[in-house]
């Protein structure tokens, strides 16, 4: 049993991360399915580390995972978690992922607007695309090691969570 | 380097942490403490953050094995959402029990 909103909602990403990794793991799956589980890993990361322990969730919002990435640059327990000694490389390692970290966070159906998402279909000139149709070159965590690197750092923030828990 | 609240004050603790901030973000321009006694509470104004209506900062645990033994409520705000004083958490005190730690003499970070 979880104690409050906050460890509430690190438990969900650390669970969905978790799904995420065993779907990245399966190239039999589609690659949308692991990307999916992880925009919303990152989603719920952003939000449980937003909310005080003890207090009641924040509005509900898509678009704090950038900044939860800005802020985590900060901190020492995240450097520790990823396992960077030095504190330029941590902050240089950090600010190397803001780009795609925000292409993750407008992964979410509710920011795509009509375009490119993880979760439904959408039109592009006149083309509808499946989710599963889609390769994102970008942010396949299976082969771009851009992606990999963003996985692995939110992999560090779920870490830093637990240990909390 | 295993800290204790009895080894260092809520102020000299941030002090710290802002000290390394600042030297590997420059878009940070000037750093907020708001006062609390058993909690870090910063908030950095940086260029590069994004805009936002109200001061929503992260939470992150007690450190002490890094020589972080409080809580730290960090937000980053941008230098224009800083001039309208955007709405605190509740039960922080306002904008003018906040003491400016640090900010660039110049703009830049030497």
């Amino acid at each position: 049993m979880t104690k409050d909103w906050r460890s509430a909602f690190l438990a969900q990403a650390g669970s969905d991360y978790d799904v995420a990794r065993a779907l990245a793991e399966r190239s039999d799956i589609p690659v949308s399915h692991a990307l999916h589980y992880l925009q919303m890993t990152a989603e719920k990361v952003a939000k449980g580390f937003q909310t005080a322990p003890g207090a009641a969730p924040i509005a509900r919002s898509h678009v704090a995972f950038v900044s939860f990435v800005r802020a985590a640059g900060n901190m020492p327990q995240i450097q520790h978690a990823c396992k960077i000694g030095s504190r330029r490389q941590f902050s240089a390692y950090v600010q190397s992922l803001l780009p795609l970290a925000s292409v993750l966070e407008r992964l979410a159906p509710a920011l795509a607007g009509d375009g490119r998402n993880a979760e439904y279909p959408w039109e592009h000139d006149g083309q509808v695309t499946a989710p599963v149709e889609e390769g994102f070159l970008d942010l396949n965590v299976r082969r771009d090691p851009r992606a990999i690197k963003l996985m692995q750092f939110i992999s560090c923030c779920v870490d830093a969570a637990r240990e909390e828990m | 380097m295993i800290r204790t609240t009895a080894d260092i004050s809520v102020r000299d603790a941030a002090m710290e942490l802002v000290r390394d901030n600042v030297r590997y973000e420059p878009g940070i321009v000037r750093v907020y403490l708001f006062p609390a006694s058993d909690e870090i509470r910063l908030v950095e104004i940086d260029r590069n953050s994004a805009d936002a209506e109200t001061v929503q900062p992260f939470y992150f645990s007690a450190y002490p094995a890094g020589g972080i033994p409080y809580r730290t409520a960090l937000a980053l705000i941008t230098p224009a959402d800083e001039r309208r004083r955007p709405a605190l958490p509740e039960g922080w005190p306002d904008w003018d029990a906040a003491e400016v730690i640090w900010e660039t003499t110049d703009g830049t970070h030497d």
